[in-house]
């Protein structure tokens, strides 16, 4: 494949549309916020057809798996063929074979997986909260006080803890997304001029 | 009738200043004889000692690129940080593995991890059913599966590069508990205090994309940080100045930005 | 006591965080609740909202987030049958549709009220922020069927519902860091009232938009269904799991003071 259809082509079709993009939100030409909105329907297909590589990719990752024998990949694509073909007989993702299969298995395999949040937050409270020096204090304090503060047992500690949320918290929070919202800003307008090229798999110099 | 619409005029006219300062050091940059110079980011250096952790060990170097994908700009920035990581593992023969949640970035990382093997002392190394592991897109399912493949691999260092949700915590302590070199670089605040808590290294907020652009070692890229730095600058002094009209009762600054 | 401190597996702590947590289920105990300022701030909002109007609820979310959205989301079905709100349901999430239909078999909706004149299922909209901005621009032009698959032109309630500018509040229930795209895409640019009705995780990243206007108020997890179920007068899992919350978060307190005391005595054990 030559480099300009590598490289040239899908640099340009990225850059044209990026710009077109940001001049249909400034601008009042109707053909630019048109065809601007245009655009933001068929990248609202595309991310949608980028979705249906997911199958594929797991299919050739685990159909090797499976017939070697690894039940999680049988398992897994059981599942992956089972659950549309249960669509397919059913007709609809509210019957009751489809929403029992759902519940069973995602829901509960999800909200499982989650809980295991709860235990990773202990296992940092007991390794992290050290009170070293005076910063770790500090931060144990704010800790403490939010966490009291936030359930009907910990009442007193309550405007205290509103108070550290809404205004410590919220000052740290715009001062980072400031920097964040810059960060993003000209990164983004390095990928419209080019500059950066990552994601047309191109191996830096380091 | 106006070019630019009502309500976002002074946004485009900023917009415009902002775009002009950063294309301009991007050619200042372009022009000058040495590249920019930024102070080191811990983070990143941090990720060549994995590696040769990694290495001494015996043992992989994971990259976790999570469910971000291409459509967002974390995504493109995650890659940024394979495409280093995997060069400089393929530099020292180090064993290489990658989470992958999004399914269209896995042939982009799979190409990616392949030429910098490629290009390394031991191309043979190189096994892309193995290296490039692609989980699952829905969040929780990746967490699972991350889970397990640093459990089975115990990773001499972990590089957590995409987006993530509220699973951050359950991603940093998987890699704690096998005793892994943690570096974490996400643009989410939020989950800035789970990995201070469970990683080695963080990478916080806005050096994230400056980190990208470090890594990629082109001094173009370093010049758009320049001009991000004086964006910046112009910022803070709109932000003084517009704290100060506010406080002394006057709101021109805020109807000028409104028009 | 230092040697068993010492000695101590963090896997008895995370044991007893389980038998914490469940026991409040076997043996309920109420406390009074204080309603945080942001729900209330929001809750206020919504009642000076006429009748008949359009609430858009984006259920942002999926099954592992349910513990702490969900009663979020069924409490607001029930106040917009209460005050006769008209109901349009969305999801930018997979999982989305299937929790709203959870939703709608929790609250009975189907048999009190009408469907397709008093709420309708807009089902999954795929595509991201970018079908946010395409919903938000122009609803039939994005969409020519509802969840069900019945044609727009159906349904009489969607006849004067052409984009976010027709809807009078949009109440977002996520988990994740989505609410940013019905704010900054819809709210941002329409200027539609905006409630966030959030995670935990997720209530940091929202509460700064607050004092500045851009969302009316925010339900910070499941003290924030909580102080909604109260407010709202409904009984769900938010007042339901409230003392479990409470329980938990005194033993993460207690888990920090026993992580010090370890500490002080490895290093009172080191020094001598």
């Amino acid at each position: 494949m030559s480099v300009t259809m590598k490289k040239y082509i899908p640099l340009g079709i990225l850059s044209f549309l990026g710009f077109h993009m940001i001049a249909g939100y400034f601008l009042t030409v109707p053909i630019v916020v048109d065809t601007a909105r245009e655009v933001q329907n068929f990248s609202a297909i595309i991310s949608t057809v980028a979705l249906g590589f997911g199958p594929f990719a797991i299919l050739r990752q685990h159909i090797p798996r499976g017939r070697k024998g690894n039940i999680f990949s049988i398992v897994l694509l059981a599942g992956l063929i089972g659950m549309p073909v249960l669509y397919l007989i059913t007709g609809s993702t509210v019957s009751l074979p489809y929403d029992w299969t759902y519940r069973s298995t995602v829901a509960a395999l999800d909200t499982a997986i989650y809980s295991l949040v709860a235990y990773s937050i202990i296992a940092g409270c007991f390794r992290a909260f050290r009170v070293r020096n005076i910063d770790s204090l500090l931060v144990m304090g704010a800790a403490v006080v939010l966490l009291l503060g936030k359930v009907p047992i910990g009442g007193a500690f309550g405007p205290l803890s509103d108070w550290l949320m809404a205004t410590p918290n919220t000052a740290g929070y715009r001062g980072v997304q400031l920097g964040v919202g810059l960060g993003l800003f000209a990164y983004s307008l390095r990928i419209l001029l080019g500059v950066e090229r990552t994601w047309l798999a191109e191996v830096g110099e380091s | 009738m106006s070019f630019v619409k009502t309500g976002k005029i002074s946004v485009f006219l900023l917009f415009a200043l902002c775009f002009a300062i950063i294309t301009f050091t991007l050619y200042l940059a372009k022009k000058r004889e040495k590249p920019i110079k930024l102070r080191s980011i811990a983070g990143v250096v941090a990720i060549e000692e994995g590696i040769g952790r990694s290495v001494e060990l015996g043992k992989p170097f994971a990259v976790d690129l999570h469910t971000s994908g291409l459509t967002g700009v974390d995504g493109v920035v995650a890659l940024s940080y394979l495409s280093y990581s995997a060069k400089k593992a393929a530099l020292a023969g180090c064993d290489y593995v990658v989470g992958i949640g999004a399914p269209e970035v896995v042939p982009v990382a799979e190409d990616i991890v392949r030429t910098a093997y490629a290009s390394g002392p031991k191309p043979e190394m190189f096994n892309a059913s193995r290296m490039i592991q692609y989980i699952s897109p829905v969040q929780f399912a990746y967490t699972g599966g991350w889970i397990g493949l640093v459990g089975r691999e115990k990773p001499g260092a972990i590089l957590i590069a995409g987006s993530m949700g509220a699973e951050a915590m359950l991603i940093g302590e998987a890699g704690q508990m096998v005793g892994s070199i943690q570096i974490a670089s996400a643009s989410s605040i939020t989950n800035i205090p789970f990995f201070i808590t469970s990683c080695d290294y963080v990478i916080i907020g806005e050096e994230h994309y400056v980190g990208a652009a470090v890594v990629s070692g082109d001094r173009v890229q370093l010049g758009c940080i320049l001009g991000q730095d004086y964006w910046k600058i112009l910022t803070l002094a709109l932000i003084v100045v517009g704290a100060l009209m506010a406080t002394l009762g006057l709101k021109d600054l805020g109807d000028i930005l409104k028009i | 006591m230092a040697e068993v401190l010492l000695k101590l597996d963090r896997r008895y702590l995370q044991l007893a965080l389980a038998i914490i947590i469940a026991l409040p289920f076997f043996f309920p105990v109420e406390f009074p609740i204080q309603v945080s300022p942001e729900t209330k701030q929001g809750f206020d909002f919504i009642q000076k909202l006429p009748e008949g109007s359009v609430i858009l609820i984006a259920y942002d979310a999926s099954a592992a987030g349910m513990a702490e959205v969900h009663p979020q989301f069924n409490a607001m079905i029930e106040y917009c049958i209460k005050r006769h709100f008209k109901i349009i349901t969305v999801s930018t999430w997979a999982e989305g549709p299937m929790l709203i239909e959870w939703g709608f078999r929790d609250t009975k909706i189907f048999s009190r009220l009408k469907y397709g004149q008093d709420f309708v299922n807009l089902g999954y909209l795929s595509g991201g922020s970018a079908a946010i901005m395409a919903f938000a621009k122009d609803v039939h032009a994005l969409l020519k069927m509802d969840h069900y698959g019945n044609k727009m032109e159906t349904l009489p309630m969607m006849d004067k519902i052409n984009n976010a500018k027709d809807i009078a509040l949009i109440y977002d229930v996520a988990v994740g860091g989505g609410f940013t795209d019905w704010l900054w895409y819809v709210q941002g640019v329409y200027k539609t009232p905006m409630y966030a009705a959030v995670s935990a995780w997720a209530a940091p990243t929202a509460l700064p938009y607050l004092p500045s206007g851009q969302i009316v108020g925010l339900n910070n997890g499941l003290k924030g269904a909580a102080d909604f179920e109260k407010l709202v007068g409904v009984r769900g899992f938010g007042l339901g799991g409230i003392t479990s919350l409470s329980s938990a978060h005194l033993w993460a307190v207690l888990v920090m003071v026993i992580g010090n005391l370890i500490y002080f005595a490895g290093k009172r054990k080191g020094g001598k």
